[in-house]
């Protein structure tokens, strides 16, 4: 009966010290560590935080120059002369226009092609899910096309600029320029809906 | 021997039930991003929390990654974690004071958040127990707001996304044994 009486009393007097994680004064105290996550789950890193950055400002660069790049890309498509039969006297101002806008529209889709490409890549989250897989995808199929479309123009002018009708491959040129034009606002549209 | 037994039982029972401690089963945190174009939503099952009690109140501590949040396209959450510094402070923290565990089928909280390396308090944000049959589960909506923690807003086409940025919040916890 005395152990008893003994293990009562020092129960009761042991109920008064601290207990682990209680402040008598705050009440009961938790932190991170309390919850079990990992450290390189708790830890910032500064350096990832720089790359992420440097990816976001690429990337809005890209944004706005691939929707500045559609309108010489539209202006292109619009300009285009019609070439199913040999035209005396070579290539008009009309053509002229069509080629200088053509240059400009290759020339700014490459300018916002490599600010993507060259974009760091990101880190802690699943690649390419989403619409943006879409976005990436497309670019197989404007990418070459852009670079076909104008060599395809090139022969096609040439073509016309001796008097002769378009031939060979080069009459495939406002098809093939018409499908980097139709695929690459497919993909600017995704990603505008996308955001 | 028996007295030693029963010596250490009556120690520890002394200290233990000083304590009463909960521990966060599972959770569904969404977060809701309102442009004019469309909205988006990302959620995260990736938190994790504790709580514990005595005679002064309760208190809890709920922890997200902030890359666990999925919006469901890979390029959004990188940029979301970009915008939101989730490199550099990775973790999302919600701590709540309570003077009781929750007895009434709603509740208010006072939240104070950590998140993008900046701490703010939200007063009174109600919740609703769903269900007690094992532990407590309850939801609610947190209204965050973007400047509350300094967070520039994206935006797409010049327009950019509403400041507010609401958080669901449905919680499973369960009392430790």
């Amino acid at each position: 009966m005395n152990c008893v009486r003994l293990a009562i009393a020092a129960a009761l007097i042991f109920s008064s010290f601290p207990v682990p994680g209680f402040s008598e004064e705050s009440g009961p105290s938790l932190s991170l560590d309390d919850l079990g996550f990992k450290e390189d789950q708790t830890r910032g890193n500064a350096e990832l935080q720089n790359q992420l950055h440097r990816r976001s400002r690429m990337l809005k660069t890209h944004q706005i120059l691939g929707l500045a790049t559609a309108v010489p890309l539209i202006a292109t498509v619009m300009t285009a002369p019609e070439y199913e039969s040999a035209t005396p006297g070579g290539v008009n101002s009309e053509t002229k226009t069509h080629r200088a806008l053509g240059v400009t529209a290759g020339a700014m889709y490459l300018t916002t092609a490599s600010f993507a490409f060259f974009a760091p890549e990101g880190e802690g989250v699943k690649r390419n899910k989403g619409l943006t897989k879409v976005h990436k995808a497309l670019a197989w199929i404007h990418f070459p096309a852009m670079i076909a479309a104008p060599i395809l123009g090139y022969q096609a002018y040439k073509q016309a600029d001796r008097g002769e009708s378009v031939h060979g491959a080069a009459k495939h040129h406002k098809e093939v320029a018409g499908l980097a034009a139709g695929t690459y606002t497919a993909a600017m549209l995704v990603m505008v809906f996308n955001f | 021997m028996r007295r030693f037994f029963l010596f250490a039982f009556l120690l520890v029972g002394a200290v233990g039930l000083r304590a009463g401690g909960w521990v966060l089963d599972s959770s569904t945190l969404t977060y809701r991003v309102t442009h004019r174009l469309h909205k988006v939503e990302g959620t995260s099952h990736g938190a994790r929390g504790k709580g514990l009690c005595d005679g002064s109140g309760c208190r809890f501590l709920v922890a997200a990654p902030v890359n666990t949040f999925d919006s469901g396209d890979s390029n959004r959450d990188l940029h979301m974690i970009e915008t939101t510094r989730g490199a550099q402070f990775p973790m999302v923290k919600v701590s709540v004071n309570l003077a009781a565990v929750p007895a009434g089928e709603a509740f208010t909280a006072d939240l104070s958040i950590e998140f993008a390396g900046k701490s703010h308090r939200y007063a009174s944000v109600p919740f609703r127990v769903a269900d007690r049959s094992a532990g407590l589960r309850f939801t609610g909506q947190i209204p965050l707001r973007l400047t509350d923690f300094s967070v520039p807003a994206p935006s797409l086409l010049g327009m950019a996304v509403k400041d507010d940025v609401p958080v669901d919040v449905e919680m499973s916890w369960s009392q430790k044994p």
